[in-house]
């Protein structure tokens, strides 16, 4: 058996500095391989439409194996075994499928059409090739003894799957409260801390957990398979890998808030009128509104909190209302005396906490932060 | 599912009662705590109509075209979960007047300080997200 150079994958991200390769990206390869097979498969029968089946051994006549890793980010050579390369003449398909897999890749940067050879059966190829990647990594699929080819990331997958399947699948990793659990359906539903519900299926033993977190009201972190429509919305996890107690500190998935920037939400509240609640409420100055803004700002900014809900109140103050599993969490902002009433109220049990913060006196917006922060991450 | 009570008491756990939000009271699709406990000059009472007497379009019509309140819609908690935070709720119809409207009831918070007023109000707030608008019923996206 021979080994013949076959391509070069040039992994690049933080994760790959140091032309490492973490075990968890590994499978990235097999993926490649059976992407390969699968699109050598589908030119096979475009080029013989009437065959039935595959020449025999035709799929026993590609492996490929790892050689070594280079340097330069994380460069594995990958080499094709075969067994006399000295033999001439059919078609490779094998040599085709990457040299094709290749321009298609590139032709998605590109906005060119789909190729033909792109079918169902091939796209659920591309849901295992760059599953693991993160949003800075990528893979430049190159010709072998090249670094130069084909940029492949997340965006390029979510491309390829949206335009075939209309959905795409990324791994995700959700951190919230357990809702409903239907046994019958294997399935339950979290709450993330922005108040999306997404419904996940898990096999019985996680569930069985599932089910004695949600009797406790404990918050869980699931680990698993996210399905997400074209506007990156998740619409479900297809399947859960793991379900584990939240550790101390997390805080729930979805931590953008509201997606109105707070300055625009503040600035909303100039249109109101006195007597702006059915007669009731009075107006916003400028001045109230510049504070309120910067203040809020400054904390949800410098403490990388959500983005909190803003309302009036009828009697002239501004309040922020943030949501996470089981707790309720407000911070009211007066004007008059500059000063900031905070409660978080949970939800489920009589359990109130308040603090009082003179905004006035030094250091007061640094203690108001801190104990929204701690509210937040449901600490006492 | 409680036996009803006399006085007027609403004794249905699963009866929705319909509350209309003023529209600074909803950002992004969710309500505020606000919507959900009374203002002063309503006397620890928090008006809704009654959903077996009435439904979420016709209070929504009641509200901003009789009365010309401003309302983004209709939102909901049950009798059940009022009762599960000791607020009591009992029926009190309006038959006289320009706008009628026989689905009034009121939800009682008279018997709690102005603290546990915020808290329940709170939570309340909570269950009508969680049910989410009633009317009009359009995407969460657009309801901003």
């Amino acid at each position: 058996m021979h080994r013949l150079p076959f391509a070069t994958l040039i992994f690049r991200g933080s994760r790959f500095d140091g032309s490492t390769m973490p075990l968890e990206t590994l499978p990235e390869l097999a993926a490649y391989r059976d992407l390969l097979a699968a699109v050598a498969r589908e030119l096979f029968f475009a080029e013989n439409p009437g065959r039935v089946r595959l020449p025999r051994g035709f799929a026993e006549s590609f492996r490929l194996t790892l050689t070594r890793i280079d340097a330069g980010s994380a460069v594995p050579l990958i080499e094709r075994e075969v067994a006399d390369p000295s033999l001439p003449g059919m078609v490779d398909w094998f040599d085709k499928s990457r040299d094709e897999v290749a321009s298609a890749i590139k032709g998605v940067a590109e906005s060119a059409p789909m190729p033909a050879w792109l079918t169902a059966n091939v796209a659920a190829r591309f849901t295992s090739f760059g599953r693991t990647l993160k949003d800075d990594e990528s893979v430049m699929l190159a010709p072998p003894g090249d670094r130069v080819g084909s940029l492949y990331n997340r965006h390029t997958r979510r491309r390829i799957l949206l335009a075939k399947q209309g959905t795409y699948e990324e791994d995700v990793e959700l951190v919230g409260v357990v809702r409903a659990v239907d046994a019958d359906e294997d399935s339950f539903e979290i709450r993330l801390g922005d108040d999306r519900r997404v419904p996940v299926r898990a096999s019985p033993p996680l569930l069985a957990q599932v089910l004695k977190a949600f009797q406790q009201g404990r918050t869980i972190r699931v680990l698993g398979t996210g399905v997400h429509d074209s506007e990156d919305k998740l619409l479900r996890v297809s399947l859960a890998s793991d379900v584990t107690a939240a550790e101390e500190g997390d805080l729930a998935s979805g931590r953008p808030g509201c997606r109105i920037p707070v300055a625009e939400q503040v600035a909303s509240l100039k249109a109101l009128q006195n007597g702006w609640l059915d007669g009731e409420g009075r107006s916003f100055g400028d001045d109230q509104l510049a504070w309120s803004s910067k203040l809020l700002e400054s904390i949800v900014n410098g403490l990388e909190l959500p983005t909190p809900y803003v309302y009036p109140t009828p009697q002239g103050n501004v309040r922020a209302e943030w949501s996470r599993p089981l707790w309720e969490i407000s911070a009211e902002l007066s004007w008059s005396d500059r000063s900031s009433e905070v409660r978080a109220i949970r939800t489920d049990a009589d359990e109130i906490r308040e603090g009082s913060f003179p905004l006035d006196d030094p250091g007061q917006e640094v203690r108001l932060g801190a104990f929204l922060a701690h509210q937040m991450r449901g600490e006492a | 599912m409680r036996q009803t009570e006399d006085g007027g008491a609403l004794a249905e756990d699963d009866e929705l009662l319909f509350r209309q939000v003023h529209p600074s009271f909803v950002r992004d699709g969710r309500v505020g705590s606000q919507a959900f406990r009374p203002t002063p000059k309503d006397q620890k009472m928090l008006s809704v109509a009654r959903g077996s007497k009435t439904t979420p379009e016709a209070a929504y019509e009641l509200h901003t075209r009789c009365k010309n309140f401003g309302s983004a819609g209709t939102w909901a908690v049950s009798v059940g979960e009022c009762r599960a935070l000791a607020l009591p709720s009992r029926e009190d119809p309006i038959l006289e007047g320009p706008c009628p409207d026989p689905a009034h009831a009121l939800v009682d918070f008279s018997a709690l300080s102005n603290s546990k007023i915020e808290a329940q109000g709170v939570r309340l707030a909570r269950h009508a997200n969680d049910r989410d608008r009633l009317h009009p019923v359009v995407p969460k996206e657009d309801a901003r």
